[in-house]
């Protein structure tokens, strides 16, 4: 019954506001996700790099 | 973050199958549960946006101006979204993708290319202190868009973007009302995590940075 009602072009438009915001949603957060996994990778790759210099350095 | 998904989730169950059909507009006008509280968010961080730019200028602390450029990085992005949608809804309502001659819309896509610009000043200035400075500065002058844009759909008298909200209250049925604001929370919520976390990411980077400065020997600012 209640689909009925629904025309075609309205269910779409619907359809298609409800994908467009969910689809940019998901891609922000795992593009942010996976930034941050990289950068706190780099960070502990940094961190010991700096600890080796330090423990190399004679002075 | 699981919050804002899980509220969003029910926002959006409610909007499918809850919340009454309007009876002029019929099913698509379901998309005003999306659109007008993406709208709302939108503006929403662009001011949170301008109040650090405020804060930045007023105490200099760097954090206030990264601050700043993430609530605008998340108001430009729901700027985009409110620019997909609304095209839409009009496209399936109106029979039009743009009206010209809407106030409305063009003052919103105004302030839209304004924040755009933002990031095109903020590369191209030289990162430190003078950026952060132009940055605060422009931020704070796209803000008076803000109101002037939010007031365009009562100025506007159209029939294409009716009012909704007035003085008296929503034009609206109560379960409508109730759709909308757990939807306007749900991006809110969504918006403030996502902020947090760009943020984070943000943080870590200059931490990353100030490390390898250190590897390769070079000053580094606390």
């Amino acid at each position: 019954m209640i689909l009925a009602a629904i025309s075609n072009s309205d269910a779409q438009a619907v359809g298609a506001v409800v994908a467009a915001i969910w689809g940019v949603t998901i891609a922000y957060v795992w593009i942010l996700a996976s930034k941050l996994r990289r950068l706190e990778q780099a960070l502990v790759a940094a961190q010991a790099a700096l600890d080796r210099a330090q423990s190399t350095d004679p002075a | 973050m699981l919050a804002a998904g899980a509220l969003l989730v029910i926002s959006t169950l409610l909007i499918a199958l809850w919340v009454p059909g309007d009876r002029a507009e019929g099913y698509r006008q379901r998309i005003f549960y999306l659109h007008v509280p993406i709208a709302l968010t939108s503006y929403l961080f662009l001011l949170v946006g301008a109040f650090y730019a405020a804060r930045h200028l007023l105490r200099r602390d760097p954090m206030d101006d990264l601050r700043s450029y993430v609530a605008i990085h998340q108001g430009v992005i729901l700027g985009t979204l409110v620019l997909i949608t609304g095209p839409i809804w009009a496209r399936v309502s109106w029979g039009i993708w743009w009206d010209w001659s809407d106030k409305q819309l063009n003052t919103f896509l105004l302030v839209f290319l304004f924040y755009c610009a933002y990031f095109m000043l903020r590369y191209a200035v030289e990162e430190g202190a003078r950026r952060e400075r132009f940055s605060s500065i422009y931020a704070l002058l796209g803000i008076g868009m803000v109101p002037l844009s939010l007031g365009a759909v009562h100025l506007a008298g159209t029939i294409h973007h009716p009012t909704v909200f007035h003085r008296d209250g929503p034009a609206m049925e109560h379960s409508m009302f109730f759709a909308f604001l757990v939807s306007w929370a749900a991006f809110i919520l969504l918006a403030s995590a996502l902020w947090r976390l760009e943020l984070r990411g943000k943080l870590l980077a200059q931490g990353v940075q100030r490390l390898q400065r250190r590897i390769r020997g070079e000053a580094v600012l606390p």
